[in-house]
């Protein structure tokens, strides 16, 4: 009877020694993975962020007694109040000022009126206007004089500090025999808006 | 004759199957979970806003990380803190660091502007002990992280002072805050 070896030959599949061996090789340099491992982080980003628009902040000073500039009443936006005019002074009335802090290079100014820069009494008739000038000395467009409704300003910021103008009002000279009586009225309105 | 032959092979037949009860092959089989972090965000497009929000980072029901990045927009006005985002953890080892650091050293700023255009601010990682008034680039230790244990930190903005914008050149003024999560061995 011949024996038959109940196994493959080793030369065959090779030895369970060293296939075990190489099953610990392959552990062993897991295990080196293990010890020194990659850490896997990770990121994400938030951007904040804010608009700054153009804008300028302002207010006034109104001098009750025009001409008077050591007493002023002071205003902000929204707000009004009155000068009484001597219309008798054919000079230059200084009736408020108004300072202005912008964040952009140039600003405007806008001068608009309620009756178009005339002294009105409703009571008064065709005689019962008195044309006047509305003058802002230090800006160029209205220095003069002139009715002019926009002009420009600059010094502003951003990061100017306040830069301050006087509005002055010029009646001119006045033949008051040929003016009914009463009170003689108009409403100043300035805006200012930032330019770009 | 006959015995003394089948005893031989009986013989034979013990060793041969004492040998084959000996031998045996082993393979181990091994898979490598490495330490790992995923961080998602779900960010407020509006400050403080929540119906804003959207969520950037790992996507835990697709496992998928999707856009790393949103964009929070933050009143200048108010110096009380300001929501922009929560922030998730998830990590497979017990503890984590987190990172926070900003692309403009956490000030806004105008790329149109100056220095002086500058808007600092701090942030405030709630739930987090000591992290609160966050001015310069931050670490900290997130504890309690996993497996399977995500830690959500609200990431606040606060100014210290209302911006004046009288003082600051228009335009938009912007840092982008950068979250990082990474697992501790």
């Amino acid at each position: 009877m011949k024996l038959t070896p109940p196994f493959p030959r080793a030369a065959d599949i090779g030895s369970p020694r060293t296939l075990r061996a190489e099953c610990w090789a392959a552990a062993a340099a897991v295990s080196s993975l293990a010890c020194a491992p990659a850490l896997a982080d990770d990121t994400i980003a938030i951007t904040a962020t804010a608009e700054v628009a153009p804008v300028c902040v302002f207010d006034g000073q109104v001098f009750p007694n025009a001409g008077n500039i050591t007493i002023g009443e002071q205003i902000t936006a929204g707000q009004r109040a009155t000068s009484l005019l001597n219309l008798a002074d054919s000079r230059d009335q200084a009736i408020g000022s108004f300072r202005f802090q912008c964040n952009t290079p140039a600003a405007a100014v806008t001068i608009t009126t309620l009756n178009d820069f005339n002294l009105v009494n409703p009571a008064g008739g065709p005689a019962g206007q008195i044309r006047y000038l509305l003058k802002i000395p230090e800006v160029a467009q209205l220095a003069g004089g002139f009715a002019v409704t926009t002009a420009y300003l600059d010094s502003t910021g951003p990061g100017a500090s306040f830069t301050e103008r006087l509005l002055l009002v010029d009646v001119g000279t006045l033949n008051l025999f040929n003016i009914a009586p009463g009170f003689y009225t108009d409403q100043v309105i300035l805006t200012i808006q930032a330019n770009q | 004759m006959s015995k003394a032959v089948c005893l031989l092979a009986a013989m034979a037949a013990l060793v041969a199957q004492s040998a084959s009860a000996n031998d045996s092959v082993s393979v181990t089989v091994t898979g490598m979970v490495e330490p790992r972090c995923e961080v998602s965000g779900f960010v407020r497009q509006i400050a403080g806003v929540n119906a804003t929000a959207i969520g950037i980072g790992y996507d835990v029901n697709t496992g998928v990380t999707g856009q790393t990045f949103a964009t929070s927009r933050v009143e200048l006005a108010i110096t009380s803190p300001q929501l922009l985002a929560d922030v998730t953890a998830r990590c497979n080892t017990g503890t984590a660091t987190l990172m926070l650091a900003t692309d403009n050293n956490f000030r806004l700023r105008n790329p149109a502007g100056s220095n002086a255009d500058e808007i600092p601010f701090v942030l405030n990682l709630i739930g987090q002990r000591g992290a609160a008034g966050i001015a310069a680039p931050f670490t900290t230790v997130l504890t309690n992280t996993g497996p399977n244990r995500p830690q959500v930190r609200p990431l606040q903005f606060v100014l210290p002072m209302r911006a004046d914008p009288a003082m600051l050149t228009p335009g938009t003024y912007s840092d982008t805050i950068r979250v990082t999560i990474t697992p501790n061995p």
